[in-house]
């Protein structure tokens, strides 16, 4: 594990909150509270839920930055601390993924011979993804919006290597399904 | 021969496959990252896959927005810090030593819970033995907790209430299948003892007890037996 400079900062800041510093706290919050939010995002799509699920997070960072011992990076430690909070508060409130599947239906997008936007195609990815099982979400979201590497994948979602992969592939071949449905039938 | 020129070697091209993404982020370890290069110089369909990858990068990348809409950071901030509560003290330093002093994992790898679960780790041993000793120690307690009534302070008639009318004590050498044999035979049932002084208080019919009185005296392996009624010495 080769550790950059801001993950060296990161170290640092977790062995001033263990000992109870609320300034590098607050540091390390807003270093991480847009990360967190836009994975929480990513995976929730709630905005009460988005800050709950992040606070919860970052609560739970204060309470045990102690524990922290090094052996991952700071922000593989923190995303799976973030990621266990999110599935248990998707668990929690029951919400089917593609309640708000709506928000993200454009008028124009059922214009015929339209040409596809950006921002359309930035929704269709989104409601893709919104498709996906969470566990598959996560790997996907983790690495073309986090760019992470399988194997700090693999600690924050906690599962083998080899599972993060066929993980991957899985919902890459779903995900290009649903994209050739959503321009096919916006088309 | 079939003509063909390539083959594809299968399962190799699976193996890039899935590290596609990963080398379309530039987050594959530099080995990885080479051996797509090399297959990607001979396969059009990973080229293509790659492109396709390559895009959804590109879109991610486009619409990372600074934060998701709704969310406030100074407000949640403003929420938090006030219910920053007590911090836990850290076993971090321990469970490090734990995996280094085994073995059990390559170094520096993380000490996730599924992997400290293992019966063979030394953390999950230390707390494992810890509760063994805990449930060793309140079953001894349980076990040597005194009577409501200590028998040092116990006088033989006070078993009278119990039940006993006879007190009997065996000769040393006296097996248990002897005394088994003795008191069986009498239809006598052992109420207490043995006391200090080795004496049984024993329950016999009291329409037999002279009989049975008797016939204990008879034994061999009676030392002694004498009767015993309410208010008298033994």
């Amino acid at each position: 594990m080769a550790l950059t400079a801001s993950d060296t900062d990161e170290v640092h800041l977790l062995g001033r909150i263990a000992a109870g510093d609320k300034l590098a706290f607050e540091a390390l919050f807003r270093a991480y509270f847009p990360r967190l939010s836009r994975f929480v995002g990513r995976m929730a799509r709630s905005a009460p839920l988005i800050e709950e699920v992040v606070n919860d997070t970052m609560l739970v960072v204060w309470q045990k930055a102690a524990s922290f011992d090094g052996s991952c990076k700071p922000s593989t430690w923190i995303f799976a601390i973030a990621y266990r909070k999110t599935l248990k508060s998707l668990k929690a409130s029951d919400e089917p993924v593609e309640s708000d599947a709506a928000l993200y239906e454009d008028d124009d997008g059922n214009q015929p011979e339209q040409l596809f936007s950006r921002r359309q195609l930035q929704h269709t990815v989104a409601l893709a993804l919104d498709q996906l099982p969470a566990a598959q979400r996560a790997v996907m979201v983790l690495t073309y919006y986090h760019e992470m590497a399988y194997g700090d994948i693999a600690d924050i979602v906690e599962c083998p290597l080899n599972t993060v992969k066929t993980r991957m592939f899985h919902a890459r071949h779903r995900l290009k399904d649903l994209l050739w449905n959503e321009r096919e039938s916006s088309r | 021969m079939n003509g063909r020129v390539f083959r594809i070697d299968i399962p190799a091209h699976q193996a890039v496959q899935e590290l596609l993404p990963w080398y379309a982020v530039g987050q594959l370890a530099p080995d990885e990252a080479r051996r797509v290069h090399a297959h990607l110089q001979g396969c059009a369909q990973c080229r293509q896959d790659l492109e396709w990858e390559q895009g959804m990068h590109a879109e991610a990348a486009q619409s990372a927005d600074p934060l998701p809409p709704g969310a406030d950071m100074e407000a949640a901030l403003a929420r938090l810090m006030p219910a920053l509560g007590p911090q836990e003290r850290g076993t971090a330093g321990d469970g490090r030593r734990a995996s280094e002093t085994t073995g059990a994992m390559p170094a520096g790898a993380p000490a996730r819970w599924w992997h400290t679960a293992a019966a063979n780790q030394p953390s999950w041993l230390r707390w494992a033995i810890a509760a063994q000793w805990v449930a060793i120690i309140g079953l001894a307690a349980l076990l040597l907790r005194p009577d409501d009534e200590p028998a040092a302070y116990r006088v033989l008639g006070s078993g009278v209430a119990a039940g006993g009318n006879l007190v009997v004590v065996f000769q040393p050498n006296t097996s248990e299948r002897e005394l088994r044999r003795i008191l069986q035979a009498q239809n006598a049932r052992v109420v207490d003892g043995p006391t200090v002084t080795d004496a049984y208080l024993i329950n016999v019919p009291s329409a037999g007890r002279a009989r049975a009185l008797q016939a204990l005296r008879a034994e061999a392996g009676v030392k002694l037996a004498e009767p015993l009624d309410a208010g008298s010495t033994p």
